[in-house]
């Protein structure tokens, strides 16, 4: 599932997503966007934290300049991996954007706990989802100034 | 015979002067008769007789009636005299003579031979012989031969042979009627039977008859002892007075027969008869008197043996009599004595009855602690016997640990004598016959008696309740640990539930998003290069995936309400309106929509909670308003019992009762979902939220339309389920 664009000047994005269908969704809407990107999924937790840590065949992986992290997820789920991210000094500066499906206030502030950079609840309907990635991309990678790659 | 114990006593003269007068007189009468009888058998001279009653009559009148009598005797002495021969002088001389006799005869006889008495015994007859008899007869004797001498009446010659004829003649008369006379008035009349006359009849007639044969010769002088029989037969089965009398008799016979010519003593001169008479008369009197005597001794001895031994009998008797009372008194003691043991078992019949009829073992003891009394159920509950425990201290049925306890349990009683248990609180243990102990609760009662306080302890063993006691709570026991092993299980299952169904409608979304994502990327991206159909169920995939989104959503809000344990703390249920109307705002904005409370109360409650039953009731007003109305919707509050009632009306579309139940269960819908979307919680998750605070909810249809729900909470915080 790795596509490594080695254009530098791509942001390279961290997708954290158990559910093909939905990463393929948030891929496409991304892709569809104006901003040059590189977008990599990570199936699950375990291997969301090796490919930030660049463990195993992650070695060359680059440093990814966004998360977006969904919660729930096979194995070590979201929140872990949030807490490992917000806990690990050579990570903790990349913005984590949750983006799940549980409105759940408890989630919320469980996430915001977690030093989780924004949260956003996966809305209902295309047109919704659609709108809500594409102001994502909008505000992170065109408002926002990220941390840059060492 | 009876006989007088007392000493014989005398006449006595009558008081007044007419009577003793008249009894002079009689004795002068008397006294001239007899005279004149005696001088009929004077064979010597005139003034001589053979025997002079009147010699006997004087001494006796002296001896009972005293010396006053003296002029009757005189006197009648001198009118027999005057009237038989010589002068008025001679006639006196003589009377004095024959009176002077008297007084010192009856003065001898009362001083030397016992008066009245001489007749009693031997001693004073010989006496009564030798005074009035020899001595005193003497007097006369001399006086009268005298003053006849002297007067010539009688030749001097004669002197000798008148005297002693005189003198016999006197003697015999003393000897003869004194005796009968006095013994005649000093002996009681005797009792005379029919018997005793017959008896008297053929004594005297007999002694007559033989007199007459004897004396009268027709049988020769030498059977003359055949009337020897009479006078003792007289003197043994009568008395001194009859056997006296039968001397009499039979001396007149004999002086009769004499006289003429017959019998024994006719000899050749008359003189020689008349002493032959006269010395057989008064030997006669005198054997017989002595005889009678000696009879009345004997007879006196007997009676006295008699008195004594009915004396004696009497004495018996009376001691019969009071050993007999005393018996009798006994007895009656006896028998107090035995109703009042009577009594006594009575009342300890009726205590052991008491006893008995209790149904616990029944002690009672006294101050000492000694066993006084016990029921029978005491013997069957410790084994021991009546006779071994009664007398014996109570100690004897306590455990030998707790003995100084339960003198301390004793003490306490004396101290405080009321009905109670004893030692309260405490577990106390009795003791068997075979050491075996038990559990007993033990019950006291003071019983006041005369012998002092006792205690009366009830005693109940109590194994049996011990082992239920045990039992039950062993049972308790394992039920509350099977409680709370369910309960456990139970809270497992649930959170189990929850989670289940949080997790599921979680998870569940992402297919359903991802379905009905796809569902319109597909309508979108290929509409109308597909045919109508397929763009139409394209639609419906994405409505079933949008509704499926909105069951779990509902599904999700509703086992949030249910996982989360509400938080009691004041919470002001016009704050939580408000905030809700709050959330509704875009609602009611848009609908028009006017809501309107009272004062509302502050209730113990999840304030988050309230906010949302609020929110859910006012929106369901505003959903299901009438089209073209403005919803109205009023919120107001009642207290009733311990509760709080609140009610939230609208003016809606109102709905069918029939469903009213169902319409506050979880997915449970009354309109079709285009006019009237959801998912079918909110009044679910109404209830839960009530229910979880203690109260009901429910719905009203008021008759002027719209709906009413109404639910309560309690004005007090429950513990939460």
């Amino acid at each position: 599932m790795n596509r490594s664009h080695k254009n530098p000047r791509l942001v390279e994005i961290l997708l954290v997503e158990d559910s093909p269908p939905d990463a393929r969704l948030v891929e496409e809407i991304l892709r569809g966007g104006p901003v040059p990107k590189n977008v990599r999924i990570a199936g699950d937790g375990d291997e969301a934290l090796s490919f930030l840590r660049r463990e195993g065949e992650f070695l060359d992986a680059p440093r990814p300049s966004l998360v977006i992290l969904d919660l729930n997820l096979p194995g070590r789920d979201g929140r872990d991996v949030l807490r490992e991210i917000k806990n690990d000094p050579k990570l903790r500066c990349i913005p984590v954007v949750v983006l799940t499906t549980s409105g759940a206030p408890t989630d919320v502030h469980h996430a915001y706990d977690l030093q989780a950079n924004a949260y956003i609840v996966k809305p209902v309907g295309l047109d919704a989802f659609t709108e809500a990635i594409q102001a994502l991309e909008r505000f992170w990678l065109s408002s926002a100034q990220l941390p840059g790659s060492p | 015979m009876r006989w007088s114990p007392k000493a014989p006593q005398g006449l006595t003269l009558p008081g007044d002067l007419a009577s003793r007068l008249a009894v002079l007189a009689v004795l002068t009468i008397v006294y001239v008769a007899a005279g004149k009888v005696g001088l009929g058998l004077a064979y010597v001279h005139a003034s001589a007789s053979a025997v002079w009653p009147p010699t006997g009559i004087a001494l006796a009148a002296f001896l009972l009636l005293g010396n006053r009598v003296w002029p009757a005797i005189l006197l009648g002495a001198f009118l027999v005299n005057l009237s038989t021969a010589g002068t008025v002088a001679t006639s006196a001389a003589i009377a004095a003579g024959n009176t002077l006799e008297g007084v010192i005869g009856a003065y001898l006889v009362g001083r030397f031979a016992g008066g009245l008495s001489a007749f009693d015994r031997a001693k004073g007859i010989l006496r009564f012989v030798l005074f009035a008899a020899v001595i005193s007869t003497s007097i006369s004797a001399t006086i009268g031969t005298t003053t006849l001498v002297s007067a010539g009446l009688a030749p001097c010659m004669a002197y000798g042979k008148i005297w002693l004829t005189w003198w016999l003649g006197d003697a015999a008369g003393a000897l003869l009627f004194a005796p009968v006379l006095v013994l005649a008035a000093v002996e009681p009349l005797p009792h005379w039977t029919l018997r005793r006359v017959g008896e008297a009849v053929l004594l005297f007639g007999g002694l007559g008859a033989t007199g007459v044969v004897v004396f009268h010769g027709v049988v020769p002088p030498s059977l003359s002892f055949l009337c020897v029989p009479f006078p003792f037969w007289a003197a043994f089965r009568f008395g001194r007075r009859e056997a006296a009398a039968s001397a009499i008799l039979l001396s007149t016979i004999a002086v009769w027969g004499t006289f003429l010519g017959h019998g024994p003593f006719v000899a050749e001169s008359p003189n020689t008869s008349l002493l032959l008479l006269q010395v057989f008369m008064g030997g006669l009197s005198v054997m017989i008197l002595a005889v009678a005597a000696v009879v009345l001794q004997a007879q006196r001895v007997e009676h006295e043996l008699r008195v004594a031994r009915d004396e004696l009998e009497s004495t018996v008797s009376t001691r019969t009599d009071s050993l007999r009372q005393a018996v009798r008194a006994l007895e009656h003691e006896v028998h107090e004595r035995t109703r009042a043991e009577h009594g006594l078992r009575e009342s300890e019949l009726r205590m052991r009855g008491l006893l008995e009829a209790a149904p616990d073992a029944m002690v009672v003891a006294d101050a000492s602690g000694t066993i006084t009394e016990i029921s029978a159920q005491v013997e069957k509950l410790f084994g021991y016997g009546r006779d071994e425990l009664i007398g014996r201290p109570v100690d004897l049925l306590v455990p030998e640990g707790l003995r100084a306890r339960h003198g301390e349990h004793r003490r306490r009683f004396s101290e405080d004598p009321r009905t109670r248990a004893m030692g309260e609180g405490l577990e106390l243990h009795a003791l068997r016959r075979d050491k075996s102990e038990f559990p007993v609760e033990i019950s006291l009662s003071p019983v006041r008696t005369d012998e002092g306080l006792l205690v009366m302890a009830a005693i109940r063993d109590i194994t049996e309740r011990k082992r239920v006691e045990r039992k039950i709570r062993s049972l308790n026991m394992d039920l509350e640990r099977r409680v709370r092993e369910r309960t456990a299980e139970l809270e497992r299952s649930n959170e189990a539930l929850r989670e289940f169904a949080y997790a599921a409608s979680h998870d569940l979304q992402e297919p359903v998003r991802t379905m009905g994502n796809y569902a319109e990327l597909v309508a979108g991206r290929y509409r109308g290069r597909l045919d109508a159909d397929a763009d139409e169920f394209l639609g419906f995939i994405v409505d079933g995936a949008d509704w499926m989104h909105q069951l779990l959503q509902g599904l999700l809000e509703y086992s949030r309400v249910e996982m989360r344990a509400p938080e009691t703390a004041p919470t002001s249920m016009d704050q939580a309106l408000e905030q809700a109307l709050g959330n509704l705002g875009a609602a009611i904005a848009e609908t028009g929509a006017t809501v309107t409370s009272g004062t509302l109360p502050a209730v113990p409650s999840d304030g988050l909670q309230m906010v949302q039953l609020f929110q859910n009731l006012v929106g369901n007003a505003i959903k299901f308003r009438r089209p073209g109305v403005p919803p109205e919707v009023r919120v107001d509050v009642t207290s009733r019992d311990s509760e709080w009632v609140f009610a939230v009306h609208d003016n809606g579309i109102g709905l069918d009762l029939r469903h009213a139940k169902r319409i506050f269960a979880i997915f449970q819908r009354l309109h079709r979902r285009p006019e009237y979307p959801g998912a079918g919680v909110g009044l679910a998750i109404c209830r839960k939220i009530v229910e979880l605070h203690g109260g009901r909810i429910w719905v009203e249809s008021p008759p002027e339309g719209g709906s009413t729900f109404l639910f309560t909470l309690p004005h007090t915080a429950q513990e939460p389920r």
